[in-house]
C-alpha cells in the first residue's frame, strides 16, 4: 500500500534540493535556499513537471523559474525557453536519479511537461512544501513530492560503478 | 566533412552540439526523437556517428538502438548515447547493442567534440 513517510520525503527532498543546486551550478548560477516555501515574484514562471517510479518509490518533481534564471543558463543565447526549462527538469530529475542510485533506489522517467503561469505554486497532499531558493538572477522553484510502499528502503549512500553528470564512460 | 546525427528531443541541447559540432568541422543533422532519427537514417546513407539522447517521446534511444543494430545497412554506425540516465542496465543494455560510449548531461564541449571526433574517424 503506498503512503507518505514525512521521514523519507525529507530525505529524499534533501537529496532535490542538492541536486537543483548543483545543476543550475552547472550552468553558472549559485541558488542560496531561501526562507519561505512561496516564490515572491509576480512575473511570469515556466515550470517543468516529471514523474518517477521505481520499486515501491514514485513521486514527482517540480521546477518553476522565471525569464531570467532560465535565459541565464541556457547554452544558447536566444533559446527557447519552454524547452530548455523542459531540458533543465530532465537534469534535474537525472541528477536526482543518480543520487538515488548511490543508494540502490532505481526509478524510471516520464518525459517532462511545461507549463507557463504566474503564481505557479505545487498543492502538496503531505506537508513537503517545495524549495525556494534565491539567486542573482531570481528566484527558482524545486519540490518533489513521493510516495513509497512499506517495504521501501532508504539505504545508505555507497560509491556507485555508475557515472555521475559530465562523465564519459567508453563501452 | 564526416556527417553527425544527432537525436535529441531538446531543441535547447541540439542547437548547442551542432553549433559546436560544426564549428569543428563536422556536418550535422538532426532528428527531434527515435522516429525521426530512424527516418533521417535511411535519407542519409553517410552518417559517420550517431548521438543519442535516451528519454524522448514517440521512440526511446534504446530502442532506437536496437532498431539500428537489428539493420545491416546502420549496424556498424557508430553510436554515442548522451543522457542523464547512469543506471547500470541502461548503460548495459545500450553496450550490448553496440553502443561505442555513455556521455552524461551536462558535459564539456571541447571533450565532447575530442570524443565525437575520435568515433567518428
Amino acid at each position: 500500500m503506498w503512503s507518505q513517510d514525512s521521514d523519507i520525503e525529507l530525505k529524499i527532498a534533501a537529496l532535490g534540493a542538492s541536486a537543483c543546486i548543483d545543476l543550475f551550478g552547472a550552468y553558472g548560477l549559485t541558488l542560496e535556499l531561501g526562507q519561505t516555501a512561496r516564490m515572491q515574484t509576480s512575473e511570469r514562471l515556466l515550470s517543468g513537471s516529471i514523474g518517477f517510479v521505481g520499486r515501491r518509490l514514485r513521486g514527482s518533481c517540480l521546477l518553476a523559474a522565471g525569464e531570467k534564471p532560465l535565459s541565464l543558463t541556457c547554452p544558447e543565447k536566444d533559446g527557447a525557453l519552454r524547452d530548455w526549462v523542459g531540458e533543465l527538469t530532465n537534469q534535474f530529475v537525472g541528477r536526482l536519479k543518480t543520487k538515488l542510485l548511490s543508494r540502490d533506489i532505481e526509478v524510471f522517467v516520464t518525459t517532462p511537461i511545461v507549463l507557463a503561469g504566474v503564481h505557479i505554486e505545487p498543492l502538496p497532499r503531505s506537508r513537503m512544501e517545495p524549495f525556494v531558493f534565491k539567486s542573482s538572477a531570481g528566484e527558482v522553484m524545486a519540490w518533489i513530492e513521493v510516495e513509497t510502499e512499506e517495504a521501501f528502503v532508504f539505504g545508505s549512500e555507497r560509491p556507485t560503478e555508475s557515472g555521475i553528470e559530465g562523465d564519459i564512460l567508453v563501452l | 566533412m564526416k556527417k553527425v546525427l544527432i537525436v535529441d528531443d531538446s531543441e535547447i541541447i541540439r542547437q548547442q552540439l551542432s553549433r559546436a559540432l560544426s564549428e569543428a568541422g563536422l556536418t550535422v543533422v538532426e532528428a527531434t526523437d527515435g522516429v525521426d532519427g530512424l527516418e533521417k537514417v535511411g535519407e542519409h546513407d553517410d552518417i559517420a556517428l550517431l548521438i543519442l539522447d535516451i528519454n524522448m517521446p514517440r521512440m526511446n534511444g534504446l530502442d532506437m538502438l536496437d532498431a539500428l543494430k537489428r539493420n545491416p545497412r546502420t549496424a556498424s554506425v557508430p553510436v554515442l548515447v548522451l543522457t542523464t540516465e547512469a543506471q547500470n542496465s541502461m548503460v548495459a543494455r545500450a553496450k550490448q547493442a553496440g553502443a561505442k560510449a555513455w556521455l552524461i548531461k551536462p558535459v564539456k564541449m571541447d571533450l565532447f567534440v575530442n570524443v565525437v571526433q575520435r568515433f567518428a574517424a
